[in-house]
């Protein structure tokens, strides 16, 4: 994504149970039930790698943010 | 079994280090246990109705009805850690003196203990609604690990209740002249804190689009899900990238509750009737 923007992240949950959508680079935390979909607000981001990862499920699932 | 009772001791030390706060300031007052186990039974319980309807509330307001949820009841605590701060300081000489003389066991009861139960559940309520949904996640998944991952959980409750007692009884050993006053201190930075997390899931939902830049980035010094980054951030409200709006209210909120407390006449009698009487009549 394009860096110094904000932007609307949406995520969707195809588990059956809950996750929580989990960036302390990113800022945010939000509990995403089973089937579910949810957005978060992005801040606008300097240039870089903002991980992420689902909180219950840490070693598997995990993704990166790069804003550029 | 070992990543589960690391997830759930996490949670269950952020809530563990509030509630230890919670009792340390209360010392020495008559039925605090009871109030603060209302506190966390309370929040125990409403942390598993918010599991419960996680996905309902998430989806009340657009959407954003699960960082509204917690921005309101983050700011329902600063409210109560203010309204204790604010009494303590009108009031908080006459019970140091109090218990320096007769003994812990006499000093009035009349301090706001609601508000520190409020504050207990609030706590356990964010932390534990967490803990329970990943449980129930597991339990639900079956499997022949979900056993020895309950048991994980099981551990690692128990892991953070000891910890969170040993900070406790850590906070128990600062003199009873000073305590007050390191835990008056420690509560308005834990306000300031919180108020800044309600703005950061207000900022996360959309609702404040003002200053949303992080103002500076110290995560290669101390990045925030670290061990010490996550003490630091429940205790002062740390936060290795905090945007502009956040560093505002931390430093209103802060600036607020200092200015209150001192806008309290000092109390300098002995008993707390007439130290109420001239607070109410200054």
């Amino acid at each position: 994504m394009p860096a110094g923007k904000p932007a609307v992240l949406n995520i969707k949950n195809e588990d059956a149970t809950a996750e929580e959508f989990d960036s302390s680079a990113l800022k945010i935390e939000k509990v995403i039930g089973g089937g579910k979909e949810g957005s978060v607000r992005l801040r606008p981001l300097d240039p870089g790698n903002y991980p992420f990862m689902g909180e219950y499920h840490e070693d598997t699932a995990k993704g990166v943010v790069i804003a550029e | 079994m070992l990543a589960t009772l690391l997830i759930v001791f996490r949670e269950v030390i952020e809530a563990g280090l509030i509630v230890g706060i919670m009792l340390a300031a209360t010392r020495g007052v008559p039925r605090r246990g009871l109030w603060v186990s209302y506190g966390v039974v309370g929040g125990v319980a409403g942390a598993c109705l918010v599991a419960a309807f996680a996905s309902e509330i998430g989806e009340l307001f657009e959407g954003s009805g699960q960082e509204l949820f917690n921005a309101g009841i983050l700011l329902l605590a600063v409210g109560m850690l203010t309204w204790h701060n604010v009494w303590m300081a009108s009031h908080g000489r006459v019970i140091a003196q109090e218990m320096r003389q007769v003994g812990a066991a006499v000093v009035a009861g009349r301090r706001p203990l609601a508000a520190l139960s409020v504050v207990c559940g609030v706590a356990v309520l964010r932390e534990g609604s967490e803990v329970v949904l990943f449980l129930y996640g597991i339990a639900a998944s079956g499997g022949t690990s979900a056993l020895g991952m309950m048991a994980g959980g099981v551990l690692g409750v128990l892991a953070g209740a000891a910890v969170s007692a040993l900070i406790y009884l850590g906070l128990l050993g600062i003199p009873a002249r000073y305590l007050f006053s390191a835990t008056s201190g420690l509560i308005t930075l834990l306000a300031a804190g919180l108020a800044a997390q309600a703005v950061a899931f207000l900022q996360q939902a959309g609702y404040v689009n003002v200053l949303t830049v992080s103002v500076w980035d110290t995560s290669w010094l101390l990045p925030e899900d670290s061990v010490i980054g996550r003490l630091l951030h429940t205790l002062i409200g740390y936060s290795d990238r905090p945007s502009g709006a956040q560093l505002v209210v931390y430093g209103l909120t802060l600036a607020i509750i200092v200015g209150l407390m001192n806008l309290q006449p000092r109390a300098r009698v002995v008993s707390p009737e007439a130290a109420a009487e001239m607070t109410s009549s200054p």
